[in-house]
């Protein structure tokens, strides 16, 4: 009896308002956010929220988005000055789609990644863009009152829509950057004129944490199959038996390194890629089926070229890969590991690329 | 405590349940700056050194139990120091668990909260198992690990789909001297169950099958472990988990189904004080186990208000920089359990050992002389 | 709770009760004020120097019985009159009467014992002994259905309160020579009948023993509730959670004797209890094997599931709606938001409060007569319900998690169960106010823990989910197997005899 007692004592200290326990919150009492977009603003830090349409009430329309903006030191800072903005407590554990402007990506993003990767609200799962030619502020702003938060969702997962086929998170590019050195990160521009949607805007290309430059078009594509993803497109081809539309339905890329007395010379590259005609006004003979497959493969073949020069150029194997290609060679990377942007950039490619196609 | 109370695999899976806190806080830190890529091998390669402490102990034990075996062979004195030595060693562990438990809590969900909060709510249920039996707590023990295993291999599942090969090969046999240290490290850290050897007299089916039950368990845990190393590897990288506290949580964060639960790292936080408990649990009750053999009679029953009570407060007012908190580094307390599963028991079963044969030698002895006197009689 | 006799201590007791000599003048007074105590004077075969007394209890005997088989002999068979006054009362003993039982006596405990448990008693003149023949009136509730626990593919047969006869059901069920059933009686007023039955060459001995000692060692002066018997047999107290499983079901009972249990039934309660109680024994129907394995495993784990979902539900809601948000999925949290716009209390004093409303309904529910009680649960539900969310008073998804709960809860098959179930839900939403999720989880352990320290009868409470040392279980207790796999008896730690088919 004196131990329940002395129990039901100690629980009642506990609700005497003593600062030890942790602070619950009403959901309604807060801002959640779901987009946000860091911009570096001479030598500060500019972080720009959005909450997306939020709940009113049962039957009500949904408000407009609420869109914070603050600037600090670093980003903490400005996270912090956010809360001061609004009259709810600003939760960021809903922030699933992180916006990266021009500015800060080319000054470098390691800084926003790391603070992504330890804060206790945010996490690696979030997908991250960059903005190009603008700030993430702009882009975030361009929602107007309906937030971007669902133009960002669409450009993550529709690829039908002629979009990035390829979405990342914060964690995936944080990895790449910690292991291969550089990173992709799909691109967005904001629309011009009376459309101000977002846009895909091909890849960001992220060297040691800052951004060499785009892939856009053809090398976006190119860089898709580099991945083994296969990009979201209809190629439309002119035969001798007339007009073919085909849309790619895989690929897959084996990297193999050739070696010369135990050093790399070579980098080869197998591409498999599959087709679904689309669009033909009779079933193909097989000389049409041979000239589509011809056509396929050099329309292929140049991209792939293209998008390899421009890596290499940057001396960035952002898609890694060397490291697929040295899995079961341990020795060779051993010793080429810590200059492999050396040796990727030297590098004679030699890519096969073959085509299937289906009716 | 009765004696015959639990079975073996009780007792294993209470080690096991209390192996994953420690194993989540400490296998990143210490493997991955040496490994980097090879760290999931190492604690694949730290099974040998795992089953040859398990079965020093085992050895050590005898059919009296650790305490009551080394009381017996090494005499009060030296048997007495042995035991105050693991005694300490244990308090040190309750100690650490305590706060990692509470700075973990604090970390990860409860961020709001204050440290004094989480550790005396630990440490008041600690007290209410440590006091009780231990044949509810090793039924309780059960359960725990079912519901660790549950809530890990939901979130190892669905990262094991994102996991990409290059982040954990190639890797050289150059680096074999790393992954060796690597493999002594973790077993270090799979060494925090170490105490749950001093709870081997109450087990009543301890020879059955001629122990492959053991090595069944310790082989499975092992693989569990390298394979959730491997898996964190395959996601984060060791580049980004050595930077991140604790890497395990980090990947429950990014983990989720969508449209039916996401970033469920603060339930799987707040699940992981089930290992808390168990590992407290066994240390507590390793206490009671070599209080009973080494101490004064009735010093049992205080054990666990000492131990837990030293183990909250030293939590609660220890500084960052002192020296007993360097002594609680992951380091440190790796090398420790090296030393006192595998080096130590070691030397013990070869002192034990040596104390039976030379027992041996004076009984029949004192056969032959007397029968020598009988003949010269 | 008075486990030991204590013959000096508080509670005395006497033995005998009555301790003077036997004779009709004594057995008068003891029945003194007693207006239903008849007495009927008898000439034997009309001889008037051949005079023996009846007495009974009227409306404890069955009057018919005492008439015919009795006073009509008494008074018309011509050899009562014949043989030597010496030799008459051994006739009457050995047959001169027709009745099942008779029984010679010579201690006044004994036949005021045997007139209160429905016999009559002869007095002879001269004579310190009396004959008492057992003439119970059968006049009890007829067997009707269980209304606790309905079959649909079963029996439906249910227990009464007389002891008797529902032994005899259990006789009918199981035809086993071995059948064993002994009785006791408990309670210094209510002089209770409590039968304790196993089957010889499957029960636990030690456990029958146990059973009986802690039966012999209840001293209170009535049985009149389950209560009475549960709480005094069972080894705590402390816990809400029932050690000991009870059914209205002969077939279940059955099924509990043929696992090697004991079981025990009480006169005047209709519910017969086996002994040891484990955790698995609560989540059992008596359909479990009448359905398929496949669609009755399924039944047991939606069962399981509902006791997890009754228990942490309201907590859970609590600990992620005002702790930890972001486990919630964004469009449901919006929908979370939404509901809670306009309502003026807190997450935490909403749930809480809908608890307490949700009790209270239900005893409201249980008290009023049924044809108004089913009209004001609905109206209660409904109207309160929908009133106070039209009021913003409280949230729609705060009702609903409550409400899931509840239902939750129903689908245990034992009351007793989903009452302790009640209150650590209770425990588990205040827990989670406090500290969210670590609150709700040291609560789950402390839970855990509890529960794996509880023990019936030398059995764990969680030994069907543990392994025990010694013994291994039979057979898997989340699911059940096909018939034919289950070939182990699960009973008491060391049930005799564990296999239980070919």
């Amino acid at each position: 009896m004196r131990g329940i007692l002395a129990v039901i004592l100690a629980g009642s200290l506990l609700l005497t308002g003593c600062s030890g326990l942790p602070t619950s919150r009403e959901m309604g009492d807060m801002a959640l956010l779901r987009t946000m977009g860091v911009d570096s603003a001479s030598g500060a830090v500019e972080v720009t929220g959005s909450t997306g349409p939020r709940a009113r009430g049962l039957q009500a329309e949904g408000e407009p988005a609420l869109v914070l903006s603050a600037q600090g030191e670093s980003l903490s800072a400005a996270c912090l000055a956010m809360q001061g903005l609004s009259d709810n407590y600003v939760f960021f554990g809903y922030v699933d789609q992180l916006l990266l402007g021009e500015g800060l990506a080319k000054s470098g993003v390691m800084p926003v990644l790391d603070y992504f990767a330890r804060d206790t609200e945010l996490g690696l799962g979030a997908q991250l863009w960059l903005v190009k030619d603008s700030t993430a502020g702009n882009a975030v702003e361009s929602g107007g009152e309906e937030g971007i938060e669902g133009r960002l969702a669409t450009l993550q997962t529709d690829g039908k829509l002629g979009v990035a086929a390829i979405s990342r998170t914060v964690g995936e590019v944080y990895t790449d950057l910690m292991e291969l050195g550089s990173a992709f990160v799909p691109a967005v521009v904001c629309g011009e004129g009376d459309d101000t949607s977002l846009m895909e805007a091909g890849y960001g290309v992220l060297k040691d944490g800052s951004l060499l430059g785009y892939l856009e078009g053809e090398d976006a594509r190119g860089l898709e199959i580099l991945k083994s993803r296969a990009p979201a497109e209809v190629l439309t081809l002119e035969l001798r038996e007339g007009q073919v539309s085909a849309g790619v339905i895989s690929a897959s890329t084996v990297p193999t390194i050739l070696l010369r007395e135990e050093e790399p010379v070579g980098l080869e590259l197998k591409c498999l890629v599959e087709v679904e005609l689309t669009e033909y006004s009779r079933p193909l003979s097989k000389e049409t089926r041979e000239e589509c497959t011809a056509f396929l493969e050099e329309k292929l073949l140049r991209r792939l070229e293209s998008t390899l020069d421009r890596l290499q150029g940057w001396k960035a194997d952002c898609v890694g890969l060397g490291i697929q290609a040295a899995l079961f060679r341990p020795e060779m990377w051993n010793r080429a590991e810590d200059t492999w942007a050396d040796w990727f950039s030297r590098l004679e490619p030699e890519i096969h690329v073959k085509v299937t196609v289906h009716e | 405590m009765k004696r015959g109370e639990i079975s073996r695999t009780q007792l294993t899976a209470l080690f096991w349940a209390g192996v994953l806190a420690p194993a989540g806080e400490l296998l990143p830190g210490l493997l991955l700056p040496l490994t980097e890529k090879g760290s999931w091998l190492s604690v694949a390669l730290a099974a040998p050194l795992v089953l040859a402490g398990g079965w020093l102990m085992g050895r050590l034990a005898g059919t009296k139990g650790v305490a009551r075996n080394l009381m017996e062979k090494l005499g009060p004195i030296v048997g007495r120091g042995i035991i105050l030595l693991y005694m300490v060693w244990a308090q040190v562990l309750l100690t650490w668990n305590l706060r990692a438990s509470a700075r973990r809590l604090l970390a990860s969900g409860d961020r709001d909260g204050s440290l004094w909060f989480f550790l005396l709510a630990l440490a008041g249920v600690l007290l209410w198992i440590g006091r009780g039996n231990l044949g509810a707590f090793a039924r309780a023990g059960q359960f725990f690990l079912a519901a660790l295993l549950a809530a890990a291999l939901v979130v190892l599942a669905l990262s094991v789909i994102q996991a990409r090969p290059e982040r954990l090969l190639p890797i050289s046999w150059r680096e074999g001297p790393e992954l060796a240290r690597g493999a002594l490290d973790a077993a270090g850290v799979v060494g925090w169950g170490l105490f749950a050897a001093f709870l081997l007299e109450e087990v009543q089916d301890r020879t059955e099958k001629k122990g492959w039950h053991w090595v069944f368990w310790g082989l499975g845990g092992i693989l569990l472990l390298a394979t959730a190393q491997a898996i964190i590897l395959g996601n984060l990288g060791a580049g980004l988990a050595a930077k991140l506290e604790n890497p395990f949580f980090a990947l429950a964060k990014s983990v989720g189904v969508e449209g039916a639960f996401q970033r469920v790292e603060s339930i799987i936080s707040s699940l992981w004080i089930f290992s808390d408990l168990a590992m407290g649990g066994v240390l507590i009750f390793a206490m009671r186990s070599m209080a009973a053999a080494a101490l004064p009679q009735k010093s049992e029953v205080w054990i666990p208000w000492i131990c837990v009570g030293f183990a909250a407060g030293a939590s609660l007012f220890l500084s960052p920089g002192t020296a007993l908190e360097a002594l609680m580094s992951g380091e440190t307390i790796s090398r420790g359990n090296v030393i006192l599963g595998l080096v130590l028991p070691g030397v013990l079963c070869l002192l034990v050992k040596g104390t039976d044969s030379a027992k041996g030698r004076s009984i029949s002895c004192e056969k032959k002389g007397g029968q020598g006197a009988d003949i010269g009689g | 709770m008075s486990r030991k006799k204590c013959e000096q201590g508080p509670h005395p007791r006497r033995e005998p009760r009555f301790s003077q000599p036997l004779s009709l003048e004594n057995l008068r007074e003891v029945f003194s004020d007693c207006v239903d105590f008849m007495e009927r004077t008898v000439y034997l075969n009309g001889d008037k120097e051949r005079v023996v007394t009846v007495c009974y209890l009227l409306g404890m005997t069955r009057n018919e019985r005492l008439s015919d088989y009795i006073l009509r002999p008494l008074s018309q068979d011509p050899a009562l009159s014949r043989v030597p006054e010496g030799e008459l009362f051994s006739l009457l003993q050995y047959g001169a009467l027709y009745n099942l039982a008779a029984l010679r006596r010579d201690a006044l405990d004994d036949v005021v014992n045997d007139l209160i448990l429905g016999s009559c008693a002869l007095f002879f003149q001269g004579r310190t002994d009396a004959l008492t023949f057992p003439i119970p009136t059968e006049e009890k509730r007829g067997v009707g259905e269980p209304e606790n626990e309905p079959a649909l593919k079963g029996s439906r047969e249910s227990f009464v309160e007389s002891i008797r006869t529902n032994t005899a059901m259990i006789r009918r069920h199981l035809k086993a020579p071995q059948l064993k059933i002994r009785e006791h009686i408990v309670g210094r007023q209510s002089r209770t009948q409590v039968d304790v039955l196993y089957l010889e060459d499957m029960a636990d001995p030690a456990t029958v023993a146990l059973v009986e000692k802690r039966l012999s060692e209840i001293d209170i002066d009535g049985l009149e509730a389950a209560g009475n018997l549960e709480e005094y047999l069972t080894d705590t107290a402390k816990s809400p959670f029932p050690l000991i499983a009870y059914s209205q079901r002969p077939d279940r009972l059955c099924q509990g004797l043929l696992e090697g249990r004991v079981a025990l039934f009480a006169d005047g309660i209709p519910l017969g209890w086996m002994v040891p109680g484990t955790i698995d024994q609560f989540f059992k129907t008596g359909q479990d094997r009448a359905y398929h394995w496949m669609v009755a495993s399924a039944l047991s784990l939606v069962r399981y599931f509902c006791a997890l979902i009754t228990l942490l539900l309201p907590g859970l809601y609590i600990a992620l709606v005002t702790f930890h948000p972001e486990a919630i999925p964004p469009k449901l949290a919006l929908s979370i938001v939404a509901a809670k716009q306009e309502v003026p209390f807190s997450t935490i004093f909403e749930v809480l409060t809908m608890l307490l409303a949700f009790e209270v309904i239900q005893e409201a529910g249980l008290r009023l007569p049924g044809p108004i009680g089913a009209t004001v649960s609905i109206l209660g539900g409904l109207v309160v319900g929908n009133a106070a969310v039209e009021a913003h008073i409280v949230s729609p998804a705060v009702l609903i998690a409550v409400a899931i709960a509840g239902i939750a809860g129903y689908t245990q098959p034992s009351q007793d169960f989903g009452n302790a179930l009640r209150l650590w839900r209770f425990l588990l939403a205040i827990l989670a106010s406090v500290g969210g999720l670590f609150g709700l989880s040291l609560g789950c352990a402390g839970l855990i823990y509890h529960l794996a320290g509880l023990e019936s009868f030398g059995v764990p409470y969680l030994a069907p989910f543990t392994t025990g040392a010694g013994r291994s279980r039979g057979h898997p207790s989340l699911f059940r197997l096909p018939l034919p796999a289950m070939k182990w008896r699960d009973g008491a730690v060391n049930t005799k005899n564990r296999r239980n088919q070919r």
